[in-house]
């Protein structure tokens, strides 16, 4: 059966993340390219398209090749990679629909981006906020310094207010999702605690269990040896005392109890405490 | 007095007798696993207390399934668990519950077995 996306890796969500943005930026780059190639008013857009395109390309190759070292660094440098350039696509976009003859409404693009931006987070939460709160800056700038307002082909309908409005939807959505993801992190490493002590516990009953029956030997075994030999007093003492220090001890466990599932898994067999002990090495406690 | 022992280890089953024999109980029955008690068939009704140990080893019928059976079965004297488990574990609590059942303790002392032994 799949695997649910939800299950997979966040190396994995992570790459499969960045080969999903790889591919729209070939997509749409392309798709440009090819729609207004020849016209004028676009030969820098066209130009800065073809740029985009092959980080587009540069980017699923990195992916290939980076695939067995992969790190939340690797990830970041990519994901940086393949959106910063869409501010000067944006940009030169709108300046080339301002020297254009065509009708045109401002801001379409950044709807795609701000959305994507709320879904797609192959590097992590926090670059996706900068990113969303630099393409907010970015309206702004397009909309006074392109004097957007007063070009005789735009068509306003709303904007810049609903591409401002979406942003900070969208920025609200990205810290929700942030948080939840938060809370999951949170209650994932609690149930890790509760595995612990749980195994923690088994191991330690274990021990206990084993301890009990050599120990009732010796306490049988000493009063035999008292009665039969006639021990020295002094020496008998001393055995008695260590062999209750140690009942004692082992006592102490018995509180353990009631964290053991004892209807599923009993006490540990040697090598499960063996293979349990190992995977501490393993990982940081 | 008859005496039935359930315990896997030979040692301290062999112990116990010549503890239980200190007490002048010399009709001790020794059984190492949940089937050698299975063995004794109807016999069993026949003693006048049992001493279970509860867990016989990894993988292996425990003395509360022995417990089970014996009840079934239709015994209906003294029962004692003679384990480290504490009165807490879980698969005891019901047990413990019925009349003529107890706990002793492992390690117990020569006194907490003849008392277990005499109520």
């Amino acid at each position: 059966m799949d695997k649910p996306f939800l299950q997979f890796s966040s190396k994995k969500r992570s790459e499969l993340s960045l080969i999903f943005l790889s591919i729209m930026v070939i997509i749409f780059s392309s798709m440009i390219v090819v729609g207004y190639w020849g016209k004028t008013a676009y030969e820098t857009l066209i130009a800065v398209r073809i740029i985009h395109f092959g980080i587009g390309i540069g980017s699923l190759i990195a992916i290939y090749k980076l695939r067995n070292r992969w790190s939340e660094k690797i990830a970041k440098v990519l994901f940086s990679l393949i959106m910063f350039p869409i501010f000067f696509t944006a940009w030169f976009n709108h300046a080339a629909m301002i020297n254009s003859d065509e009708s045109w409404t401002p801001f379409k693009g950044f709807y795609v981006v701000v959305l994507g931006l709320t879904v797609v987070a192959p590097a992590g939460y926090l670059i996706n906020f900068y990113f969303l709160l630099a393409f907010v800056f970015e309206i702004i700038l397009i909309w006074y310094a392109l004097d957007i307002p007063n070009q005789p082909n735009i068509i306003l309908s709303g904007e810049p207010y609903y591409a401002l409005g979406t942003s900070i939807i969208c920025l609200l959505l990205l810290i929700s999702r942030y948080q939840d993801e938060k809370k999951i992190k949170h209650l994932a490493a609690e149930t890790a605690k509760i595995e612990f002590a749980k195994n923690l516990a088994r191991v330690l009953l274990t021990i206990r269990d084993r301890m009990n029956t050599p120990l009732q030997n010796l306490s049988l075994l000493l009063h035999i040896l008292k009665n039969t030999y006639h021990l020295p007093e002094q020496k008998a003492a001393a055995l008695e005392n260590a062999i209750q220090d140690i009942i004692l001890t082992n006592r102490q466990f018995n509180g353990l109890e009631t964290l053991v599932d004892w209807q599923g898994n009993n006490l540990m067999s040697d090598e499960e405490i063996e293979t349990w002990l190992n995977s501490l090495g393993q990982k940081d406690i | 007095m008859k005496v039935l022992l359930l315990d896997d280890d030979p040692d301290m089953c062999a112990l116990m007798r010549e503890t239980f024999e200190g007490f002048r109980v010399k009709d001790v029955t020794i059984c190492n696993s949940y089937q050698e008690v299975v063995d004794l068939g109807e016999k069993i009704l026949g003693y006048d207390i049992v001493f279970l140990d509860v867990n016989l080893g990894l993988g292996h019928k425990t003395g509360v399934d022995v417990f089970n059976w014996i009840t079934q079965l239709g015994y209906k004297n003294r029962v004692i668990f003679f384990t480290g488990h504490a009165r807490s574990y879980p698969l005891l609590v019901d047990a413990l519950n019925r009349p003529l059942v107890g706990l002793l303790e492992k390690p117990a002392t020569v006194a907490m077995i003849k008392k277990a032994l005499y109520g």
